[in-house]
């Protein structure tokens, strides 16, 4: 008898001690798949946008579904701070918002230049969020870009997460996810953001989703952007380049090109404090690739004509590099991740440095070194040859 | 009462070692420099590590006696007493701050809303559940729960092995000694707790191994806590890692392996729960025994009900918040709350132990 009480008190205890409190049910329940932040410099708020998924949407192609509207549902709201306006949506949603499988974050470009420690303050303190969702930084608003479907997805922020899967077939922009950008923004360096914008489409496909670029963060601050090749230049010098293709001059013959695909890529940063107290930066990238195509109809069966486009493969890579170090200085920031390496090296040097790190970072000398194999000529040994 | 087996005393000791340091990684934010936060655990667990030693060594020198029995013998009655009341408030404490340090995590991230009583009261009821059963029941669940939860320790964080970054490790000892042995205050102190154990002595049946058993034990858990910190400090990088409140909970609920293998903080949440109520279950029990010693009653079961509600009160009135459960575990507080007493005691029951006759020794 008493152990059956003990039993029947531990389960009572259980069944009404336990999460009461906190239950979600799904029929209440909105899952949130991207938010974007915004700043609002005349009236100093911050406005928000989620994009939820609606639990009965249709499953037809385009945006619209099968003819019952789109596939998820945006809400907007304001607030001094983003917790103030997360809580401010649900004024308008009966449904409350679930932030556990966020897939994309989205910071316009006034809110980054305000600062992104305290937008992002909300995603480390929330109990629902992870922090592997993507962080991409966008020109103007970032709300407009969750409004409406686009290209052939139904919902912007699955596009988005499939974009920012994808980016490593070009290497031309950096994608961070937000565990990334913590890192990179508590290191001495400066940090990089993937560039996200909205661009006309093809077609009737409407607008499409761009991702290429960068967002240079100095501190917390955006200071301005890289394009394309100036990300991939960070890249390579980061290891980051996973495949892309690189045209070189096709040897020989003017104006025409060879379709280079990168296969692989491994950049290493060496910093050398000189005698003088001068810091050089020297970057080395090993890179090897595969002939994707070819613009001309040179046969490449000579181990000369190989060695001539590896040779231009390498200048292709420093030129990349170059033109990335050379936007970071115009940008006073450093936005390769140089200080890091500094301070693996030299930490206590980095010590003295790190207040005015970016200034010393201008100063350096970065030379950089490329070492690129041509492996495979792909399916065919020679182009084709019409008689 | 029954009893157990050194092996399942060092399963004991190896929960005890790493329930309060999973929660907080408390040596991560104590690394002012650099991300040498492992090096200060390896260094405090080898120097806890001795300590343990000295402890399990001290111990058996009296194998039938609890640490209560000894004080008593070594001091004279009313002396011996009074520690020995002043040791079972700091197992009360230990058992508080383990209550408190799971309501707060559980309030803190997944159930804001729900009031830490509740908790309170369902892992203080846990706990004297299981501690009715007598030494021999709690020793069993360690034993049952312990491989499981290290071997679940070790696999989650090395899920998120894509995402981490070796290289955020360098520079090792860039900024000298001063920050890993500042990392290693805390998992000297927790070393310290263990004290507690020395109760289970007299119910240990092979006493031969129990030496080897409870310093493999501490060795198991240092080892343990500084390739999580590793992990940890890998995947977000030092700076980033010393802000956060939870930082193995966080990282465990990142873990996405291929989309699929995702959230994975409720598996922790059920692994930390175990090692909870392990540890509850063995200070309620070494609390009812060591009050009935001290009240010279034969069984401490009737003094259950009466611990758990004061369990209960302190978990509640104790600390207001994680800011204050935080500040408990970091130097400078840390130190001087556990070195004083949890050292000086048994050192200063060593020596007395010394100058005194020899007991017979029943290895």
């Amino acid at each position: 008898m008493k152990r059956l009480l003990a039993l029947l008190l531990l389960l009572g205890l259980g069944l009404t001690l336990g999460g009461c409190w906190n239950r979600r049910e799904l029929e209440t329940t909105a899952i949130t798949l991207a938010l974007a932040f915004d700043w609002d410099e005349e009236r100093q708020l911050y406005l928000l946008t989620a994009q939820v998924a609606k639990p009965s949407a249709p499953t037809g192609e385009g945006g619209g579904g099968g003819g019952g509207g789109p596939s998820f549902h945006v809400y907007r709201a304001e607030g001094r701070t983003v917790m103030d306006a997360v809580r401010n949506i649900t004024k308008q949603s009966s449904r409350r918002l679930w932030y556990g499988h966020i897939q994309v974050l989205l910071v316009g470009e006034a809110a980054a230049r305000r600062g992104l420690a305290e937008p992002l303050d909300f995603t480390s303190r929330d109990g629902e969020t992870r922090l592997l969702y993507w962080a991409f930084v966008t020109r103007g608003r970032a709300g407009e870009l969750l409004q409406r479907p686009v290209g052939g997805e139904r919902i912007p922020a699955l596009a988005l997460n499939q974009l920012a899967k994808n980016r490593i077939a070009t290497s031309k922009a950096e994608s961070s996810r937000l565990v990334d950008l913590y890192r990179m923004l508590m290191s001495p360096s400066g940090a990089l953001m993937g560039l996200v914008e909205l661009v006309p489409g093809q077609g009737s496909s409407g607008n499409e989703f761009r991702l290429e670029g960068s967002g240079v963060i100095r501190g917390d601050h955006l200071v301005g952007f890289l394009d394309g090749r100036e990300s991939r230049g960070v890249l390579w010098a980061r290891s980051g380049v996973r495949s892309g293709i690189l045209l070189v001059p096709c040897p020989g013959v003017e104006d025409r090109s060879l379709g280079i695909e990168i296969i692989r890529a491994r950049g290493e940063v060496r910093p050398v404090l000189g005698s003088d107290g001068k810091l050089e930066i020297q970057v080395r990238v090993e890179s090897r690739g595969n002939l994707g195509d070819q613009d001309c109809r040179v046969s490449l069966d000579s181990k000369k004509l190989i060695r001539q486009v590896e040779d231009s493969f390498a200048r292709g890579i420093k030129e990349e590099i170059m033109a990335a170090v050379e936007r970071c200085k115009e940008l006073e920031t450093d936005c390769l991740g140089f200080a890091v390496h500094v301070e693996k090296r030299y930490p206590r040097y980095m010590e003295q440095v790190q207040e005015h790190w970016h200034e010393t970072f201008m100063q350096s000398r970065v030379t950089v070194d490329v070492s690129a194999k041509i492996r495979q000529l792909g399916g065919a040994l020679r182009p084709v040859q019409p008689r | 009462m029954g009893t157990i087996t050194s092996q399942q005393a060092g399963w004991l000791t190896f929960l005890v070692r790493i329930t309060v340091a999973l929660l907080l990684m408390p040596s991560l934010r104590h690394v002012t420099k650099g991300p040498d936060a492992w090096i200060g655990i390896i260094l405090g667990s080898l120097g806890g590590s001795l300590v343990v030693w000295f402890l399990a060594r001290s111990a058996l020198r009296f194998p039938h006696l609890t640490l209560i029995g000894r004080l008593k013998q070594a001091f004279g009655p009313t002396l011996g007493s009074a520690l020995g009341l002043l040791f079972l408030l700091r197992v009360l404490v230990m058992a508080a701050n383990t209550i408190r340090g799971f309501a707060s995590l559980l309030i803190g991230q997944p159930m804001p809303e729900t009031p830490g009583e509740a908790f309170f009261f369902l892992t203080a009821v846990g706990g004297w559940y299981a501690a009715r059963r007598g030494v021999e029941a709690v020793a069993r669940i360690g034993e049952l729960l312990g491989l499981p939860i290290l071997l679940l320790l070790l696999l989650l964080p090395a899920l998120g092995f894509s995402e981490m970054q070796p290289s955020a490790l360098m520079p090792v000892l860039g900024y000298g000694w001063g920050p890993p042995l500042r990392a290693a205050i805390f998992p000297f102190c927790i070393h310290l707790e263990l004290l507690v154990l020395t109760m289970l002595v007299p119910y240990v049946r092979d006493r031969a191994n129990l030496v080897r058993a409870a310093v493999s034990a501490s060795l198991a858990g240092g080892a343990l806590i500084a390739l999580i910190a590793l992990a940890i400090t890998m995947f977000y990088s030092a700076p980033s890692a010393a802000r956060l409140t939870y930082p193995l909970y966080d990282l465990i609920r990142s873990i996405n392996v291929a989309e699929v293998l995702q959230r994975l903080d409720a598996l922790f949440l059920l692994l930390w729960a175990a090692t909870v109520y392990v540890n509850l279950a063995l200070f309620f029990w070494i609390a009812s025994v060591g009050f009935a010693e001290l009240a010279g009653v034969q069984r401490p079961d009737p003094l259950l009900p009466a611990l758990t509600l004061l369990l209960v009160a302190m978990a509640t009135k104790a600390y207001e918040g994680i800011v204050e459960l935080t500040a408990l575990e970091s130097p400078p507080i840390y130190p001087w709350t556990s070195l004083p007493f949890l050292l000086g005691l048994p050192l200063l029951l060593a020596l007395v132990e010394a100058l005194r006759p020899r007991a017979a020794c029943e290895l």
